[in-house]
């Protein structure tokens, strides 16, 4: 696993090209690239970080995954295009290990699994029972 | 000295109190009066006219100097370890008065320790024999514990046996003390007064509503001492009051328990709240009951009741006391002398009621009228309230021996404030309606109640009794024809009536401590205790009083009312209230009272029609034998709160320990 690092490390080098040169094309091509692009490393990512006392493969992937359905109603390329650039901005320092253990566990365990706790509350939520919930009240 | 502080001027003082009767016998108030040869002792000197007071000479300072002297001889330098540093009247007034160089070679005396029991810690080395406890034991607690024994250097305060001090109000001679004498036992060596957050706000352990001022280090409450409410508690809190605070502290619950497989399990809000929807859905509106504990506040109270009424169901109950007590008129139901007005009744009677473990403070109350002259009499178990009492009987029989003409019933006739006072002694029985009746054919026949005074007063055993029924927390009509509940909602009640609680019935408790309703329960939403919420309380005599948040909630707990409120949502019948405010405007709609804080709205008094009412109502109805004997057989443990509490089950064991 952890032979695929360097590898993964150069093809980011390559790919993280400024913005402005990658406008052209369709969005939809390139977010499934860069989907796949995550995919890939996050194996290495599990061993690396020690992950494995905290969560699974799948249950990462599937968190991964629902970040990105977080913007699913991103249509604008230009948008979509500044997406794909952060995204790759946070790969590249998982990727170095600018990121430690805790920034992970926050990022992409705990965070997502609150997301899907408001997910499956009710929509049409009232604003008190939203703040008695958060125990902001 | 009085004259001199209504002249807006302090004089240093220890033994003199408001309260207290003037022992002058510290010195420190000398000051110099015209034409006196000498220094005179302000407290226990009366002002007359044409004197003129110096209170700020060369001699009255070197008057008190050499008085501070003296006092500094025997007291010790312990200052940096001692409990009452920082507060300390002598501590204080050495800074005035002191001498900044000691001419004192021998060795200081040294006095042995008393014991006083768990609640009062004695360092009698530090006493200056101000004697304020010894009177305040003799002329408001009405013990004889406590005195002086020995003479000049080598005299003593202490209990002349080695014994527990036997009172309920024996806490207040540590806020007495002006030195580190008398100290908190439960406090000692735990915080220094200048590190506390303080909060004024009300004691719920009794129906007094006594004002308390909490004192919290971060999420810890640390000690309770008495806020002064002539009013009320004029500046005397009971011992459960003052020393519960630990129970606050035990056997919390601070997460949503669901019933899994026949244990209690940790669960989100959500799941709680889904569960509790899941469970009410499948039982129709008449099979739910919902009983409130003692502690409740007036908001859950009444968010309660507008959800229970909106599932359909009118079967709501207070626990354990007055259930044939209706909310109609509210004079029915109230102390209508008031706290404060019994100090100008002249004949006191008192039907099933011991004041002194139902409130400890009212009954000092009581027996500084008795002081002032009042005669006091009562029907109901042999008991001693700290004063002579005229035992007139135990039960009914001796009620229907006054009315049929004794001299009691004479005395009260001819007195210029008679007042009547019903414990929960009668409310409580079973044939309470009987002897209501007596009752109020003795106020009509006395002429209790008369124009500029209304001598009826109930008295009640549990915070939230007066404001459950101001709100009309009470079963409903058709409640009477309801079958047996296969949901019961207690909202803090671990003191119900087994036989409310059916053993097929579904529990949802919602409350702040495990007990016996948590145990009892299938979900359990953890509440607030009273000093982690701003909610209100109505004391007996009908004072709408509030208390304030001095710590956070203990983990995932809520405030109760909102509870009540996001179930609503849950159950897609929402409470049209959000905020505080909102729900208090809708306590104020049901009655206008709860929006006039810190007062006593007088209630209408219909002329005994109310009685006629109640006569009509209740039918006839035939009085048992037994004696009318108090709610609370334990003064230290009444409440959730009280019975986790160490300090309070420390109490017990040395009250019980004393020989009667």
């Amino acid at each position: 696993m952890v032979r695929t690092a360097p590898q993964a490390l150069a093809q980011i080098g390559r790919l993280a090209t400024p913005a402005a040169e990658t406008l052209a094309g369709p969005v939809e091509a390139k977010v499934k690239d860069f989907y796949r692009e995550v995919s890939r490393l996050l194996p290495w990512t599990m061993s690396n970080y020690n992950l494995d006392e905290i969560t699974t493969l799948s249950e990462l992937r599937k968190n991964v995954s629902l970040l990105f359905r977080q913007n699913d109603h991103v249509t604008d390329p230009k948008v979509v295009n500044i997406l794909i650039y952060k995204g790759r901005e946070e790969l590249e320092s998982v990727a170095l290990q600018h990121k430690q253990r805790h920034h992970l566990i926050g990022q992409f365990v705990i965070a997502p699994s609150k997301m899907r706790a408001e997910l499956h509350r009710k929509r049409d939520i009232s604003p008190f029972l939203l703040k008695f919930f958060n125990n902001q009240l | 000295m009085a004259a001199c502080s209504a002249a807006g001027i302090d004089i240093p003082r220890f033994c003199y109190h408001q309260r207290l009767s003037i022992a002058g016998n510290c010195r420190m108030c000398l000051v110099e009066v015209e034409k006196s040869p000498k220094p005179v002792a302000s407290c226990a000197m009366p002002a007359g006219p044409g004197m003129n007071i110096k209170t700020d000479t060369p001699l009255v300072k070197k008057a008190r100097e050499g008085v501070m002297e003296f006092l500094l001889i025997n007291h010790p330098l312990d200052c940096p370890i001692c409990d009452q540093g920082g507060e300390c009247d002598l501590q204080d007034q050495s800074m005035h008065f002191g001498s900044d160089r000691g001419r004192f070679t021998e060795m200081k005396r040294s006095v042995q320790d008393k014991n006083l029991g768990p609640l009062v810690k004695t360092v009698m080395t530090r006493c200056i024999h101000c004697t304020r406890c010894v009177r305040f034991a003799t002329e408001v607690a009405g013990v004889q514990d406590l005195g002086m024994t020995g003479r000049g250097n080598a005299s003593e305060i202490g209990t002349y046996v080695e014994k527990a001090m036997a009172s309920e109000l024996s806490g207040n001679v540590i806020d007495l003390c002006p030195v580190g004498a008398l100290t908190s036992k439960p406090y000692a060596f735990t915080a220094r007064n200048w590190e506390l957050k303080s909060t004024e706000t009300v004691d719920v352990s009794d129906a007094m509503g006594q004002n308390i001022r909490v004192d919290a280090r971060g999420l810890e409450v640390m000690r309770i001492v008495p806020v002064q409410n002539d009013a009320v508690n004029e500046e005397w809190i009971s011992d459960k009051a003052r020393f519960q605070y630990d129970g606050l502290k035990r056997q919390r619950l601070n997460v949503p328990l669901v019933k899994g497989s026949n244990v209690l399990e940790p669960a989100t809000w959500e799941e709680a709240l889904v569960a509790a929807k899941g469970a009410i859905s499948k039982v129709k509106g008449n099979e739910m009951s919902f009983i409130a504990g003692k502690l409740a506040d007036a908001e859950s109270l009444i968010a309660l009741k507008d959800l229970a009424n909106r599932l359909g169901s009118g079967n709501l109950k207070v626990e354990a006391g007055a259930p044939l007590l209706d909310a109609d008129v509210r004079s029915n139901y109230l102390a209508n002398s008031t706290i404060s007005g019994i100090d100008r009744a002249d004949v006191i009677l008192l039907i099933g009621t011991n004041p002194r473990v139902e409130a400890p403070v009212f009954n000092a109350r009581i027996r500084k009228t008795f002081l002032d002259g009042a005669h006091v009499a009562m029907v109901g178990e042999e008991v001693d309230l700290t004063f002579p009492v005229e035992n007139l009987g135990a039960g009914s029989d001796a009620l229907a021996k006054i009315l049929k003409g004794s001299p009691m019933l004479k005395r009260l006739k001819e007195a210029q404030r008679p007042a009547v006072i019903v414990g929960p002694g009668v409310l409580n029985r079973p044939d309470s309606a009987a002897v209501l009746q007596q009752v109020h054919e003795l106020v009509e026949k006395a002429d209790v109640v008369k124009d500029g005074w209304n001598g009826y007063n109930v008295l009640h055993d549990a915070a939230a009794r007066v404001a459950a029924l101001d709100i009309g927390f009470m079963p409903s009509a058709r409640a009477a024809s309801a079958p047996a509940p296969k949901l019961v909602y207690l909202l803090g009640s671990d003191d119900f009536d087994p036989a409310d609680v059916p053993a097929d019935a579904f529990v949802i408790y919602q409350g702040h401590h495990g007990d016996k309703g948590a145990a009892r329960a299938d979900i359990v939403l953890p509440g607030a205790a009273y000093t982690e919420k701003n909610a209100t309380f109505v004391n007996f005599e009908g004072r709408t009083q509030r208390t304030k948040a001095a710590v956070p909630r203990v983990g995932d707990a809520r405030n109760d009312w909102e509870i009540v409120r996001a179930l609503s949502e849950i159950l897609e019948k929402p409470l049209p209230y959000d905020t505080t405010d909102q729900i208090r405007s809708r306590l104020a709609d049901v009655a206008p009272h709860f929006a006039e804080v810190d007062t006593v709205q007088s209630p209408m008094w219909l002329n005994g029609e109310y009685f006629k009412a109640f006569k009509d109502r209740a039918g006839k109805v035939s009085a048992q034998a037994q004696p009318f004997s108090s709610s609370v057989a334990n003064f230290f443990q009444t409440d959730v709160i009280s019975r986790t509490s160490i300090n309070m089950a420390k109490a017990t064991h040395a009250r019980n320990a004393i020989p009667h």
